[in-house]
């Protein structure tokens, strides 16, 4: 990348590529450009931050962070949309029980109930096994009787960071007598809670494959970055 | 922007059939060279990461193995709330903003394999050295990995040319869309400052939550091993390990399996909760795919994650199963 003219005329060019990438209308070869250097000079660290400032009043918002953050406008000027992503391969597995439940309508409602919550979720299919409560005598063989409940809809999750699985001791099976005694109120707790333990572990098992696969690894650093990927949820 | 990529991939398929072998031999050395280099060198420097709308700053610093200390690593997020992993030896520190300190302790791990060492096969990527290019002021070599299946992801590298660390990446799926970059914009290889060498000395206070690992699987002590039972070609197994589980009492199984450049773990541990998710989510770059195994009247959660396509995820996810033995 040879710059051509004098440094003054280099740093203007660089000044106005700043004020385009904030603007999020710089091309990918501009974005680097500024990026590099943004890092080599304090000066235009803080121009980043003042032309930040100027464009978030232009477009009316304001910005309680004076500092430099430059993501916002570097977001739009990157290809951000990954391609949908479609489980190809044996979903049919995980939708087909749903199709026989009667209560679809209910994880509609809990879609939108829950609507307010932090996380978004991807499609997730909730299981909900029979578990066996207390005032049960021990040789009601419910685990081994029902079939789990299926659930398949979008989920939002809440972000309690609560991990009291044992508000979990609920039952609910596929036979009308058992999900009789379970209310949709019930279930969608259930739900809410299967997801959050499927996420915590998510989480933690993020962690130990960025150390499972950084062993020997020259991406070991690649490796641990991408456990960001989870505060961006 | 995505055009190009995708006229690179294209390009690059398209350029395969007439590549030379050399072309490919070379860049399978510059991969070993690069996996030797990044744990044989010892540097410091800054990177951004970017995974779809959103782009971090971090800070790493990495010591080789001496003679009296273990290869130690440091890395550390400069936007937002301060985390940091620290890694030294047999030892691995994350601190969390909100998730308190997480530890881990393992006995000295030997991986089966070695990444990019163990050969990346060109059965099911194409490699090539497309040119030279420049990233954080240093000169470097780009390089295509392009999978010849649609089991893995593709892969664009930019080594140093100096000393073949990893200088910039870029994940790319089979739409040829960028999921992820990593692209350094400082970086001084050579010996440690006296500030950057305590920074890889600190550790926590308190640690909140502490995961011993036993690397040393013994069949005898694990109630069941696991095994995949379909698995994309080329990927191997590349350690296993039984870990308390982060998130409940029990002992879980975990498989690492790499083809040299995508790699993946399969997790299995028994439910206690009665509550069973099963969920496909794509958190950045990586797959996460969570299933039910069910034997008897005992309930398994199976995951799968790491940087492969979500579909070969899920089909590895389905085809776990305990090993049988035969009896």
């Amino acid at each position: 990348m040879s710059e051509k003219g004098s440094p003054n005329s280099a740093r203007e060019r660089l000044k106005e590529s700043l004020s385009v990438s904030l603007d999020g209308q710089a091309s990918e070869l501009e974005l680097r450009r500024v990026l590099d250097g943004i890092s080599n000079d304090d000066s235009l660290r803080d121009l980043a931050g003042r032309y930040q400032l100027i464009g978030d009043a232009v477009r009316g918002k304001t910005n309680k962070f004076a500092g430099v953050d430059i993501s916002a406008g570097v977001m739009a000027a990157i290809e951000q949309d990954e391609a949908p992503a479609q489980p190809s391969v044996d979903s049919s597995e995980i939708t087909d029980p749903a199709a026989d439940l009667p209560n679809g309508n209910f994880a509609q409602r809990l879609w939108s109930s829950l609507g307010k919550v932090a996380v978004a979720a991807s499609v997730a299919a909730a299981v909900i096994i029979g578990v066996r409560t207390s005032n049960l005598t021990q040789d009601v063989p419910l685990l081994a009787v029902h079939e789990p409940t299926v659930l398949t809809q979008p989920v939002q999750l809440a972000q309690s960071g609560l991990n009291d699985y044992g508000a979990a001791s609920l039952r609910a099976g596929n036979n009308p007598e058992s999900r009789g005694n379970v209310s949709s109120e019930q279930l969608a707790h259930a739900q809410k809670l299967a997801n959050q333990a499927t996420r915590e572990r998510f989480r933690a098992y993020a962690l130990q494959h960025a150390e499972l696969s950084a062993v020997g690894g020259a991406q070991s650093t690649l490796s641990f970055a991408r456990l960001t990927s989870f505060d961006n949820q | 922007m995505q055009w190009i990529t995708g006229k690179v991939l294209v390009l690059s398929l398209l350029a395969s059939s007439a590549m030379s072998a050399a072309n490919t031999q070379d860049a399978q050395s510059l991969l070993a060279k690069m996996s030797d280099s990044a744990q044989s060198l010892s540097y410091q420097g800054e990177f951004v990461y970017q995974q779809g709308g959103h782009l971090e700053t971090l800070s790493v610093i990495h010591r080789a193995a001496e003679q009296s200390r273990p290869q130690s690593e440091r890395i550390l997020y400069l936007d937002g709330a301060p985390r940091e992993v620290i890694r030294a030896g047999n030892e691995l520190f994350l601190s969390h903003h909100n998730g308190g300190v997480t530890q881990l302790q393992h006995g000295p791990l030997v991986p089966m394999l070695d990444r990019f060492q163990s050969g990346v096969s060109g059965d099911h990527y194409d490699l090539r050295i497309v040119g030279i290019d420049r990233v954080a002021g240093r000169e470097t070599y780009l390089l295509v990995v392009v999978p010849k299946d649609k089991f893995r992801h593709g892969y664009q590298l930019w080594l140093d040319r100096q000393s073949s660390l990893l200088l910039k990446s870029e994940l790319i799926d089979s739409q040829g869309m960028i999921i992820e970059r990593l692209q350094f914009t400082s970086l001084d290889i050579g010996p440690l400052s006296d500030d950057a060498q305590s920074h890889l000395e600190q550790r926590p206070n308190e640690v909140d939550s502490n995961v011993v690992v036993n690397n040393q699987s013994n069949p005898a002590q694990a109630p069941m091993s696991w095994e995949a039972g379909w698995l994309p070609e080329g990927f191997e197994l590349h350690s296993r390990a039984v870990r308390s589980s982060p998130v409940s009492e029990h002992a879980v199984d975990a498989l690492t399996f790499s083809d040299g450049v995508a790699s993946f773990t399969v997790f299995v541990e028994p439910d206690e909760t009665g509550l069973l998710s099963q969920a496909s989510e794509k958190i950045g770059a990586l797959s996460a795919v969570a299933k039910i195994y069910r034997e008897g009247d005992q309930y398994f959660h199976v995951t799968v994650m790491g940087d492969i396509p979500l579909g070969t995820a899920e089909r590895v996810a389905v085809s776990v199963r305990p090993v049988k033995t035969a009896s």
